[in-house]
């Protein structure tokens, strides 16, 4: 986010016009790594047969869903696996501002290839496997893009007149447990939807 | 006695202040739109509620990135 987001407030014309070039390419390539991921795990999960299991499936993403609740609320301590990784800064000096967007978006598409931040990350996979649908894998990888690239296009927003990047990304470090907070309350939600598909005897 | 706080400290921990107290908000009101909307569509399309929930799974990765 730091990279992409100059002071708008105070640009105009082609300081905002490259901004918007450059967020929307972030957008489009990230979307499209997503799609490409998401529809090959939901691949994967409908020539393993996954998609026909019903309440199984259910259970496997509930409690998948649970455990990441029970970390982030401090609960236990399990660990995250993840990829300790961000993606490369230096992209920026080699290729220029557009090309460095493109490939930031490229790179956090995938997914998993940098720091997940909370435990539900891992609901995404586990939801597009356990769907078995390459449709609705890509739906909902694309849909976890469209929120984590929503945080760019709203950067002007949270930052009042004056302030500058550096202070944006304090602010959000310092927002880290209201942010762990709605995270669980995702969870929690999720958790009250696949019960509610488990009840009507549907499967994911 | 404590002297007063001179306006030197107290402009920029004010300022900063705002920004967090503008980002909290914002942080917290698209979880609350989003699932808020999930609420009424999840109603007639059940498995709209995940991509709903995976929509703010990916907002709350924006704090480190």
């Amino acid at each position: 986010m730091g990279a992409l987001t100059p002071p708008v407030q105070a640009a105009r014309g082609k300081r905002r016009r490259s901004w918007l070039v450059n967020v929307t390419a972030f957008t489009v390539a990230g979307a499209a790594t997503s799609l490409l991921a998401g529809a090959a795990l939901g691949y994967l999960g409908m020539s393993l047969g996954l998609g026909h299991i019903g309440a199984p499936g259910i259970a496997v993403v509930f409690a998948v869903s649970t455990l990441a609740a029970v970390r982030e609320l401090g609960w236990s301590a399990i660990p995250l696996p993840q990829f300790p990784r961000q993606t490369a800064g230096i992209w920026a000096k080699r290729t220029g501002p557009t090309w460095a967007a493109i490939l930031w978006g490229i790179d956090l598409g995938f997914f998993g290839t940098t720091w997940l931040t909370f435990a539900g990350a891992w609901l995404v996979p586990v939801l597009a496997l356990f769907a078995g649908s390459p449709a609705f894998g890509a739906g909902v990888f694309v849909a976890h893009w469209m929120g984590r690239a929503l945080s760019v296009w709203l950067a002007p927003v949270m930052m009042p007149a004056g302030a500058d990047t550096l202070r944006l990304l304090d602010a959000l470090t310092h927002s880290r447990r209201a942010t762990r907070l709605a995270h669980v309350v995702a969870l929690a939600w999720t958790c009250a939807v696949l019960l509610a598909l488990a009840v009507g005897g549907g499967s994911l | 006695m404590h002297e007063a706080p001179s306006l030197l400290v107290t402009r920029p921990l004010h300022r900063e202040n705002a920004v967090d107290s503008r980002v909290r908000r914002v942080v917290i009101a698209i979880p609350a739109i989003v699932i808020g909307a999930g609420t009424v569509i999840v109603q007639s399309y059940p498995r709209l509620g995940l991509i709903c929930a995976a929509v703010v799974l990916g907002w709350t990765r924006l704090v480190g990135t």
